[in-house]
């Protein structure tokens, strides 16, 4: 008997006028699962991306979490089953300080958002609950100050918190590291391990060398078609995969000479 | 049937010549809201002001209308200029909010200054004698006056055409409108267009207001109180699209005039009411790229 | 530790935060208050004035929730003002003249209107939404003025009179009633709004206004939120409608016009649209400069207006409520 599968795309097809964008993509992804998504510019991942969240409605094909056809239902309620997505660009909440934007996220997890009457302050649950993710993730001491006068290595830390506030079942990370100097690297790195182990996250990313490091299974998608998908060692091997990464370069990446592009 | 050939027909010469009217005002209005994204809520001082000049200038320099007429439109070229560099320029990175309010209280002063030139009452003009008396149109009286406006119109936009269509002026600023930093990346210095479409759109905005006195009665808060039209022009033909504030401005014009004819106790609902329909019903079809 | 100035200037934030800011902003809150209590006596032979000074107040307060924390630029909220105004005014020439319920029905149908119209509205937002909002109320204006049998059209409401507040406070001419009657609901108002700022939902607004998109991937039913906010200062602007009308007796057509929502708009913004105090501030202001500029000339006051306006945007971010809160910023770190 197979377990139910966290997160699982059947035959997502999506395309823009003439554009086929998503095609007939397959995934699945197991509890604890922790799966790269990776392929040339270009290829359709920001589309899948959108499409697993809700932004996007396929033309096709089904997105299921836990069993439950998600393919119809909203952002926000994928939210509420605990599928949750964080961002290639930071997109926070800029003039409110890092402990209000995480506590954003808390209180519409801990369902108090909607409470016109009741004082923050007596939100006791709430505030303890933010301090200590911010703590997990070292970033107490700026509770305070503004997210848009942090550097842009801790907003990023910011974003992993907020996400991590709304406890999902399934975490879509796009791009994590996108935009971090190396020198801040570190600090995201140590925090995507303590992610919880039971959360299946499926990661998008160019940062071979943080694939390696993260993820256990690696789909390749390449003009909107997954090429190919199983164990990061043998995918990453894989000629063809290594061919779609067109030239040296491509094949620098995969041979881990080079991390980047 | 053959009350309503005639009923009609008039209702068509009379929606056109006013949407003519709207059509030459707001093009300065369309204008800038595309090239240079500001909200420009004084747009209507322009149009009052050609017209306080235009009517003023004869008695007070002994020339004839038509004189006047020119000479009111270069000076509020001239003043539109002066006005771009000196605070419109300014609004150019504001949020729409601050533009708003800026241009509103720019609008309030303007009047203010109207008022303390021109005293707080509807200037009564009066055209010139070949602007005046009919011409029988379906056995019926149509004012000349009415005609002049659809021949102006005419003329303005076969200028607009050559002018855009026809010119490699033109050309480059629909580059502008178009795509921006393209423009700016191929060495155009998008700000000089900008302020040479501002000081256009001024000019037009005074023709449209001399000439359509007679259907916009001048008074200093024709600004203020002729903003809902003007807006209303604007929105529903997107950024810098001067073809369809055309065909929004006849359609204004005509829905209007129509309005007032068949449902007189609806007055001016008509207009707002199928501003509401069309922004409900294409809010992202309408105002293209505004969110 | 840093001071975080927020912008949005309101009470939220963390408790250390909240200490500080309360200290001030209660000082400078209580004076106000006092000051306007202080009116009545200074000022007995502008009690009148003083009434329609705070009724504008509470309109520009419930608008000022709508725009500075909800983002919701209208150019139409005098739509809801007139209809409470009208609403109170037909109440009691059908012999309904109880005041403390008329105002509470008239606030209630506002914000009723509001649920429905904002549904189909609050899905729009900037130049769009503003363009809406004066639509509708452009038309509203217009229906009001034909509907003379509803409304008095051009003449307006008259012959409305008030049971006295609470079956006491006899209305008279001077205004000692009005004038302490608008006080006590705008005071009951202003203490709604800011255990309402200061909530979660009151958080949950500002994160709205900042980042739609990504509340909503937060799992907020934005939309919603928009709805009971805009209902609420729909209401709150209702209620102060009903207000003029039971303190002047009479309706007039003006109530639902454009230049009340412009007033209203510039009000706010002249106050600070950022802070509940804004309001507080900004109406008193303009309504105090546009009554005595308008002895002078009756446009110049639309002089001092716009080159104030003008001043504002370019020079006075926040307005006044900004201003003061950054001079006792500057207090606090010294």
């Amino acid at each position: 008997m197979t377990a139910m599968l966290a997160l699982e795309l059947r035959g997502l097809c999506k395309s823009f006028g003439g554009l086929q964008v998503t095609n007939d993509v397959h995934l699945g992804l197991g509890a604890g699962a922790r799966h790269a998504l990776i392929g040339p510019n270009g290829a359709g991942k920001s589309t899948l991306v959108g499409l697993v969240s809700g932004a996007i409605e396929p033309d096709s094909g089904q997105v299921l979490s836990f069993g439950r056809d998600l393919t119809r239902t909203s952002l926000q309620s994928r939210v509420k089953m605990g599928l949750v997505r964080s961002f290639q660009i930071t997109s926070l909440f800029p003039k409110l300080s890092v402990l209000e934007n995480v506590q954003l996220a808390v209180n519409e997890n801990t369902g108090v958002a909607d409470r016109l009457w009741q004082s923050m302050h007596s939100l006791r649950e709430q505030r303890d609950r933010c301090l200590e993710i911010l703590a997990e993730l070292q970033i107490q001491a700026q509770a305070d100050f503004p997210v848009e006068n942090l550097s842009y290595g801790k907003q990023r830390l910011v974003e992993i918190a907020i996400v991590l506030a709304l406890k999902p079942r399934v975490l879509l990370l796009d791009e994590p590291a996108a935009g971090i100097p190396s020198t801040e690297t570190d600090l995201l790195l140590s925090a995507l391990h303590k992610l919880p182990a039971e959360m299946a996250i499926l990661m998008i990313e160019h940062d071979m060398k943080l694939v390696r490091d993260f993820c256990a299974d690696v789909t390749v998608l390449v003009s909107g078609k997954v090429l190919a998908s199983g164990k990061a060692q043998e995918v990453m091997n894989s000629a063809s995969v290594r061919n779609a990464y067109l030239g040296r370069s491509g094949h620098d990446r995969f041979t881990g000479v080079k991390d980047h592009a | 049937m053959d009350q309503l050939t005639p009923a009609v027909t008039f209702i068509l010469l009379y929606g056109v010549s006013f949407g003519i009217v709207l059509f030459v005002i707001s093009i300065g209005l369309v204008l800038t809201l595309g090239l240079m994204r500001i909200v420009n809520l004084a747009h209507g001082v322009f149009a009052v002001l050609g017209g306080y000049l235009a009517f003023k200038l004869p008695a007070l320099l002994d020339i004839g209308f038509l004189a006047a007429a020119v000479t009111a439109v270069l000076l509020v070229l001239l003043i539109g200029v002066v006005l771009e560099r000196v605070f419109f320029r300014w609004l150019f990175g504001m949020s729409e909010l601050e533009q708003v309010l800026a241009t509103i209280g720019f609008c309030f002063a303007f009047i203010a200054l109207l008022t303390f030139a021109f005293g707080p009452n509807v200037l009564a003009t009066k055209y010139p004698e070949w602007l005046s008396g009919n011409v029988s149109v379906l056995g019926r009286p149509f004012p000349v006056y009415r005609v002049f406006v659809m021949v102006a119109g005419l003329v303005i936009l076969l200028g607009l055409w050559l002018l855009f269509d026809h010119t490699s002026f033109g050309a480059t600023l629909r580059a502008c409108v178009d795509n921006q930093s393209m423009a700016k990346a191929s060495g155009i210095n998008v700000n000089w267009y900008f302020s040479v479409a501002f000081a256009i759109g001024a000019s037009l905005a005074a023709i449209g207001g001399i000439v359509g006195a007679g259907m916009l009665p001048l008074e200093p808060l024709y600004p203020f109180k002729h903003l809902p039209l003007f807006l209303t022009i604007v929105a529903l033909s997107g950024f810098g699209n001067i073809k369809a504030s055309l065909v929004v401005s006849l359609v204004v014009g005509l829905v209007d005039t129509a309005g007032r004819y068949f449902v007189p106790e609806l007055g001016a609902f008509t207009v707002f009411t199928l501003l509401v329909i069309l922004v409900l019903w294409r809010p992202q079809g309408l105002l293209m790229g505004w969110k | 530790m840093a001071a975080a100035g927020s912008a949005h200037g309101l009470e939220v934030g963390t408790e250390m935060e909240l200490n500080k800011h309360n200290f001030w902003r209660s000082r400078v809150g209580l004076l106000w208050w006092l000051m306007a209590l202080a009116c009545y006596f200074i000022f007995p032979d502008y009690r009148g004035f003083g009434a329609s000074v705070l009724v504008m107040t509470l309109f520009a307060l419930s608008f000022g929730l709508a725009l500075g924390f909800a983002g919701i630029i209208s150019l139409g909220h005098a739509m809801y003002f007139g209809i409470g105004a009208y609403v109170a005014g037909r109440l009691a020439l059908a012999g309904w003249q109880e005041p403390i319920s008329g105002v509470l029905i008239s606030g209630l149908v506002t914000g009723v209107l509001a649920i429905g119209i904002g549904f189909v509205i609050l899905r729009l937002s900037g130049l769009p939404l503003l363009m809406v909002t004066m639509a509708l109320s452009v038309i509203v204006f217009e229906a009001a003025n034909k509907a003379t049998s509803i409304t008095g059209g051009d003449d307006g409401l008259t012959g409305v009179s008030f049971k006295p507040v609470l079956g006491i406070f006899n209305w008279s001419l001077d205004g000692n009633v009005q004038f302490l009657y608008s006080l006590t609901w705008l005071a009951v108002v202003f203490l709604f709004a800011r255990r309402l700022v200061s909530s979660p939902y009151g958080l949950s607004m500002v994160g709205i206004r900042e980042n739609p998109l990504r509340m909503s991937l937060l799992g907020a039913p934005v939309l919603r939120r928009l709805v009971v906010m805009y209902a609420l200062c729909a209401s709150f602007a209702g209620i102060a409608g009903a207000l003029l009308t039971q303190n002047t007796a009479f309706v007039g057509l003006q109530v639902l016009s454009l230049e009340t929502s412009v007033d209203v708009l510039v009000m706010v913004v002249l106050g600070g649209a950022f802070s509940l105090y804004g309001a507080l501030l900004g109406a008193p202001v303009y309504l105090i400069v546009k009554y005595v500029t308008q002895q002078w000339n009756p446009f110049y006051w639309m002089l001092v207006i716009g080159v104030l306006l003008m001043g504002v945007t370019f020079f006075l971010k926040g307005g006044i409520a900004g201003f003061l809160s950054r001079i006792f910023q500057n207090r606090r770190t010294e």
